[in-house]
C-alpha cells in the first residue's frame, strides 16, 4: 500500500501530524495557552514604522523572490502575513509604505492583504494601490529597481521577508547606503548569512513562519507552533536514540529509516 | 542566443549597460536609472511572453491539452481564469479560491518530501556519525570529535528554534550555544558566497574584456566612451544647483 522506501516517511509524517494536531486542538480549546518567546525582529518593526513615520519617509517592503507556485510558497505567504501586520500599523500611523512584488501573481493578493490591513486601521479611503509597485519578474532587475527605488524615494524603513537568494545582500547594501532601519527574515540558509550581517534586525530560519503566531496572537497559530516545537523535541530524541545505538552497535534505527 | 549578425549591438548594449549599472556605485545618476527602466521593462516583457507561453501555447493549444480533446484540461483553467475576479467589485472573493487550491497543492506536495530531507536524512544522517570503530579517535583532529562537535550543534542549534519555551535555565544555555553554531555557520557561508560572487566579477570583467566582433575587441574602445558617459553626467550634475532634502 506504502510505496517502498516511503513507510519510515509515512510514520513520521503521522507523527508530526498528530503532534501538531494535538497541540492546535488544546490550544484552541483553551486547555493550554503556550507562550510565544520574544522575537526581537518582530517587536522592531514598530519602531521602523515609527521612525519612518517621524522622518516623513517611506517603507519599503519586500516578499522575496517566492510565489504561491513553488516550493518557497510558504516564506511568501509568512511574507505576506508581516506585510499585513506593518501595513496596519502604518495606515494607523500616516506613514507610506511602498510594496515591491516580484510575482505577478501576488501582486492581487499583496493589494488584497494591504486593503484589509487598511480596513482594520479604519482608514480604508487613505489606501493607495499604486503603493505596490511592480518591477518585473526577473531577479536581478527587480532586484535593481528596489535599489534604485530605495536610494531616490529616500526609504526610512527597510523590511524584507520572504525566500531570498543573491539579491539579498543588493537589497540590504541599498538600505543601508540610505541610511534606513533594516529588519530582514528569510528561511534560505544560503542567504540568512547576509541579512545577519547588514540588517539592524534579522529573522533566521523558522522565526519568519513564526511571525504570523507572534503578530496575531490567534491561538490556532500559536498552537500550530507549539506542535512544531514537539515535532521538534521528537526529533531531538530520535538523534540521541540514533546516537546511542549505532554507538551500541544497534542498526535497528537506521533500518527503519531505510524501510 | 544571440545571432550572429546582433554581435555588435549586443556587444555594445553589453558594455554600456554594465558601466552604467557599475556607476550606481559612484551614486545614483540618470544613466544608471536609464538602464534601471529598461531592464525591469526587458524583464515584464519577457516574464509576460514567458507565461502567455506557458499558460496558452503550452496549456490550451499544445499537444495532449485541449486540443486533442482532454476536456480535464478545462478544469484547471477555468479555476485560473476566475483569478480576473480581482477586477470585479462585486466577485472580488471568487479570485482568493485559485489562490488557496494552488496554495493547498503546493503544500501537500511539499509535505512528503519536507518530511523526508528535513526529519528523515537529518536523524539518520546524524545518527551514522562515527563515534567508535577503529581509527574514529586516532590523528588530529579525530574524526570521533568532529561527530560530537556536529551532533552537539545540531541539537542546540536546533533548541534555538523552540518558540513555545523560554529560554532559560538548560534550554537557555543550549540555546546560546546554538546561537554560536548558527553565526559560525554564517560566517563561513559569507566567506563562500563573497567568493562566489568575486568570481561573478571576474566573470563580467572577461566578458568586458573579450566581447570581440570580427576578431575586432570593441569593448575595449567602448569601456572608455562609456566611462566618459558617466563622467559628462557627473560633471553636468555637480554643475545643476542642489535639491534641498
Amino acid at each position: 500500500m506504502i510505496n517502498e522506501g516511503l513507510v519510515a516517511s509515512f510514520v513520521m509524517l503521522i507523527i508530526v501530524v498528530a503532534e501538531g494536531l494535538i497541540a492546535l486542538f488544546l490550544t484552541r480549546a483553551g486547555k493550554a495557552s503556550p507562550k510565544i518567546r520574544n522575537i526581537p525582529g518582530l517587536e522592531a518593526i514598530e519602531e521602523a514604522v515609527g521612525r519612518a513615520t517621524e522622518m516623513g519617509r517611506p517603507i519599503a517592503f519586500t516578499t522575496g523572490l517566492g510565489g504561491i507556485r513553488d516550493q518557497y510558497y510558504y516564506q511568501t505567504i509568512a511574507g505576506l502575513n508581516i506585510l499585513g501586520y506593518t501595513s496596519e500599523l502604518a495606515a494607523k500611523y500616516g506613514a507610506k509604505l511602498i510594496y515591491y512584488p516580484y510575482d505577478p501573481t501576488i501582486m492581487p493578493m499583496a493589494v488584497d492583504v494591504m486593503e484589509q490591513s487598511y480596513i482594520r486601521a479604519g482608514k480604508s479611503d487613505e489606501f493607495n494601490p499604486e503603493n505596490i509597485e511592480y518591477l518585473g519578474g526577473d531577479q536581478f532587475p527587480w532586484a535593481f529597481g528596489v535599489l534604485g527605488r530605495t536610494y531616490r524615494e529616500k526609504i526610512a524603513a527597510s523590511i524584507h521577508m520572504g525566500p531570498f537568494w543573491a539579491e539579498s545582500l543588493i537589497l540590504a547594501e541599498s538600505g543601508f547606503y540610505s541610511g534606513a532601519i533594516q529588519i530582514a527574515g528569510t528561511a534560505n540558509y544560503h542567504q540568512i548569512h547576509f541579512f545577519v550581517v547588514a540588517a539592524d534586525y534579522a529573522l533566521i530560519g523558522e522565526e519568519l513562519m513564526a511571525a504570523g503566531a507572534y503578530l496575531s496572537k490567534d491561538p490556532t497559530q500559536i498552537g500550530s507552533l507549539w506542535g512544531a516545537d514537539f515535532s521538534k523535541i521528537t526529533t531531538v530524541a530520535l538523534i540521541l536514540i540514533g546516537v546511542i545505538l549505532t554507538a551500541a552497535g544497534v542498526t535497528a534505527l537506521n533500518d527503519f529509516f531505510a524501510l | 542566443m544571440i545571432p550572429p549578425e546582433l554581435d555588435l549591438f549586443a556587444a555594445i548594449f553589453g558594455v554600456f549597460a554594465t558601466i552604467f549599472i557599475y556607476s550606481f556605485l559612484w551614486k545614483e545618476n540618470p544613466l544608471s536609472r536609464a538602464v534601471e527602466h529598461l531592464f525591469i521593462g526587458l524583464a515584464a516583457v519577457f516574464t509576460l511572453a514567458f507565461m502567455y507561453d506557458a499558460a496558452l501555447t503550452q496549456g490550451v493549444w499544445g499537444t495532449a491539452r485541449l486540443y486533442e480533446g482532454n476536456l480535464i484540461w478545462a478544469i484547471p483553467i477555468l479555476i485560473s481564469l476566475m483569478y480576473f475576479f480581482f477586477f470585479s467589485k462585486k466577485y472580488f472573493y471568487l479570485y482568493r479560491y485559485p489562490v488557496s487550491i494552488v496554495a493547498g497543492i503546493m503544500a501537500g506536495m511539499m509535505i512528503t518530501g519536507m518530511i523526508q530531507s528535513n526529519f528523515l536524512v537529518q536523524i539518520q544522517s546524524t545518527a551514522q556519525l562515527p563515534l567508535v570503530g577503529a581509527g574514529v579517535w586516532e590523528g588530529w583532529p579525530p574524526p570521533g570529535l568532529d561527530s560530537i562537535i556536529i551532533i552537539i550543534g545540531i541539537i542546540t542549534a536546533l533548541s534555538f528554534f523552540f518558540f513555545t519555551w523560554e529560554h532559560t535555565g538548560i534550554l537557555g544555555v543550549s540555546t546560546k550555544i546554538g546561537r554560536y553554531f548558527l553565526m559560525a555557520t554564517f560566517g563561513a557561508a559569507y566567506g563562500g558566497t563573497v567568493m562566489a560572487r568575486m568570481s561573478l566579477f571576474i566573470g563580467r570583467l572577461r566578458f568586458l574584456y573579450e566581447t570581440s566582433y570580427s576578431d575586432w575587441f570593441w569593448a575595449w574602445y567602448l569601456v572608455p566612451i562609456a566611462v566618459l558617459c558617466v563622467v559628462g553626467v557627473a560633471l553636468w550634475q555637480r554643475s545643476k544647483p542642489q535639491a534641498e532634502d
